[in-house]
């Protein structure tokens, strides 16, 4: 359900590790409300382009405009930038000294975006949606795969994000856990969620996205609505990404 | 780079260290006859090393400045006195005290120190004293079994005879009894020797006869063997470290040993350092039936 | 060697001097651990910052000095802090103990530092990419996030420097500082009974580090239990 309102726009995006060389010149907009994923070959830029979006990896070269802020900019404060965007990792990061309702409220609370107990409402909800409210205060360290990376999104999502950056969010995790995960996510972009997802699940990318870009050697060599990619590559380069993974 | 860099800070820390030792005189005061820096600040200060009964060591019994005691300490005490000071004893190991007069961090230092062309060369040093008559003999010790082959020159042939590093002990080990077809075994710490002694890691000891009769009556095992060194006269005594240039406290030091040694103070405080360190001279050391020292 | 005679000594030794060992021997040596290490490791946390500034030339000095102290032994920084020191900044009018504390205190630090800057990175990247993601600042991920995950391993690491620095406060016997080793030297001394002296006074120091020691181990096999 996208707008026309652009949300993040990269401009001429450059990122090198030492003298691997990874993005190359990358612009692409992603628009309000809109669901775009993210796939390619390892080593093709995917996960450093999605870090960039929200300055995990700082670009040398190139502009970032979110919501109307370039926040490569000197002097940007990129915590305030950030508090808008939610990131979900492939290794779920969740704070294992902290019990699940403690990963949820801390940084609402710290940045002051809410007081202890509307966070702790709120994080009660989102368990709820995504089905881990008997968790509320149970250590991370008890849990699954699955349900740690279910708290890690509901974990951004009680910062109440603009944008969600996924970054193969299922890679890390048991097969039968997969769906689990990829369920939430489903029910999140169906809210209007701006989303970007890297993801190797062609599937899920085929069933989610408004758009899908094909990433590879730095740049997005192809990219459009997913039938439309999937049924007709166009690049040899997608031709045989394709071939390989379907 | 850094690790250079270490080194190079390292390496001038430590040549500071050695530099503030062999610096400039310490300041001359105006004219003779005026009090000297000490005197001005009112206090003397003296490094000892406390741990060589009985010319320096812990009276156990008591704590502060008044656990040092010894003939150092007592003739310490008496320089200070003359002087119109108080008396502050810094103890600190033997190494240390010759650093410490080099540093200036103490006025002197009177340790047991004898006559060596090292120290001539890079302190000043007072005139000679001597710890008491006993203490001017060197002699050696032995396990009481062997005692008696030692009293000659010839037992010594063949023979492994421990001293201290750096003692006049080991210059007179290497002087006589080497020619006379001895081994020499070197130890830092009079203590480690003794433990070797009576391992048998040598079968004789070269020592002051004041620290035989101390070693011998906490050991009853070992004894004398009767064999005294021949003594350079300039080794025979005990000396006053001060440092390279301080030659008014120097003078003033000088002044007050002629004075203790005329009035016969340097036996007076031998007999007391000797008593209290618990030790009657060799003389007089009896033994009960199973050969322990009788108290 | 007699063990009836040596057993007598070591019990005539420990009936008249046990105070000296304990009350004036243990006691300096904690004073002087407790005093090295506890300040040493508030001094180790600043270095620690410091070495991680973004200005070259602090980066550049504090490298220097943990790379001098861990460097050159104790016993060489001890002298300088007795000897060169006192002559060099004669404003600072401490006394003996003082000095010598003071370098004890100036060498753990450099070890802590060691100790915080280890403990904070072998904390996962992932916590802190994931907390700097939702929005908390860097000072926020540091004490909210890193430090209480690093904290599991430096405080083993700092109850073995403790240990360490308590055996390492012998080295200041040469100043006869008055510790237990001090204790040591002026009773072989006096009483001519070295043997016996070294085998009270490393049981001593035994009976201080094995309790220590397990404490530690205890202590890290809970935090393991924890994850």
């Amino acid at each position: 359900m996208q707008t026309n309102i652009e949300m993040i726009k990269t401009v001429d995006l450059h990122k090198s590790f030492g003298k691997l060389h990874v993005l190359q010149g990358v612009n692409e907009t992603v628009k309000k409300g809109e669901v775009v994923t993210v796939i390619g070959p390892s080593g093709g830029g995917k996960s450093t382009f999605l870090r960039c979006l929200n300055l995990l990896e700082v670009p040398e070269k190139g502009q970032i405009i979110f919501d109307g802020v370039d926040i490569t900019q000197k002097g940007v404060n990129i915590d305030l930038h950030r508090q808008k965007m939610g990131m979900v990792f492939q290794n779920f990061n969740v704070f294992p000294h902290l019990d699940v309702c403690k990963n949820i409220t801390l940084t609402p609370v710290l940045t002051k975006k809410k007081t202890q107990a509307e966070a702790e409402e709120m994080a009660k909800e989102l368990l709820n949606r995504v089905g881990l409210i008997d968790k509320l205060h149970e250590m991370p360290g008890k849990l699954s795969g699955g349900q740690k990376q279910r708290l890690a999104i509901v974990r951004a999502l009680a910062m109440e994000p603009e944008v969600m950056l996924f970054d193969e969010p299922t890679s890390a995790l048991d097969p039968e856990m997969v769906g689990e995960v990829l369920d939430v996510i489903k029910g999140l972009v169906s809210t209007g969620m701006t989303s970007v997802i890297v993801t190797h699940e062609m599937r899920f990318a085929r069933e989610v996205s408004d758009r899908v870009l094909f990433m590879a050697e730095g740049n997005v060599m192809e990219s459009g609505k997913p039938a439309d990619m999937f049924d007709n590559p166009q690049t040899p380069r997608f031709k045989e990404f394709l071939s390989k993974v379907l | 780079m850094k690790k250079l860099l270490a080194l190079a800070l390292t390496l001038a820390l430590s040549l500071s260290m050695v530099a503030c030792g062999s610096s400039e005189p310490a300041p001359a005061p105006e004219a003779e006859g005026t009090p000297s820096l000490t005197q001005e600040a009112g206090v003397l200060k003296v490094a000892i090393s406390p741990d060589f009964a009985p010319m320096e060591f812990v009276d156990l019994s008591k704590s502060g400045q008044d656990q040092y005691v010894g003939f150092d300490v007592s003739l310490s005490k008496y320089i200070a006195e003359e002087m119109g000071v108080e008396l502050e004893i810094m103890p600190m190991s033997f190494d240390a005290c010759q650093a410490a007069v080099s540093t200036g961090k103490v006025d002197m230092s009177v340790s047991g120190f004898s006559w060596t062309e090292e120290r001539a060369e890079n302190y000043n040093l007072s005139d000679y004293y001597h710890a008491g008559d006993n203490e001017t003999e060197q002699v050696t010790i032995a396990l009481k079994e062997n005692a008696e082959k030692y009293a000659t020159l010839e037992g010594y042939a063949g023979a492994v005879v421990g001293a201290q590093s750096a003692s006049l002990q080991e210059s007179l080990v290497n002087e006589q009894l080497v020619p006379a077809g001895a081994e020499i075994a070197i130890y830092t710490d009079i203590n480690t020797g003794v433990l070797q002694l009576k391992k048998g890691d040598f079968q004789v000891m070269a020592v002051a006869t004041g620290n035989g009769d101390a070693i011998i009556a906490a050991n009853p095992e070992i004894a004398h063997t009767g064999f005294v060194f021949e003594i350079d006269p300039k080794y025979v005594d005990n000396l006053i470290l001060l440092q390279k240039g301080s030659d008014d406290l120097t003078a003033k030091v000088n002044e007050i040993l002629a004075k203790a040694e005329a009035a016969g103070l340097y036996e007076t405080w031998y007999a007391e350092a000797e008593e209290l360190a618990g030790i009657d001279s060799a003389a007089d050391v009896s033994y009960d039936d199973e050969g322990n020292v009788a108290q | 060697m007699d063990l009836g005679v040596i057993g007598a000594n070591i019990a005539k030794l420990w009936t008249n001097y046990w105070h000296i060992y304990l009350i004036e021997g243990v006691l300096t040596t904690l004073k002087l651990t407790v005093f090295a290490v506890v300040l040493g490791a508030l001094l180790g946390i600043v270095v620690a910052m410091l070495k991680m500034s973004k200005n070259k030339i602090i980066r550049f000095l504090i490298t220097v000095y943990i790379e001098v102290i861990r460097g050159t032994p104790l016993l060489l920084q001890l002298y300088i802090f007795y000897f060169v020191l006192p002559e060099l900044l004669p404003v600072f009018d401490f006394s003996q103990f003082t000095w010598v504390a003071i370098s004890l205190c100036i060498n753990s630090s450099a070890y802590v530092s060691e100790i915080f800057r280890s403990g904070i990175q072998s904390v996962d990247k992932g916590q802190s990419e994931a907390a700097r993601s939702l929005g908390l600042s860097k000072g926020q991920t540091m004490t909210r996030i890193v430090m209480p995950q690093a904290i599991k391993n430096i405080l083993p690491a700092l109850g073995n420097e403790f240990i360490m620095m308590l055996k390492e406060t012998s080295l200041a016997s040469t100043f006869f500082i008055g510790d237990l080793m001090t204790a040591h030297l002026k009773i072989k001394g006096a009483t001519y009974l070295m043997l016996e002296s070294l085998i009270i006074t490393g049981l001593i120091y035994l009976a201080m580090t094995y309790p220590l020691s397990k404490l530690v181990e205890a202590f890290e096999r809970k935090m393991k239990n924890a994850d």
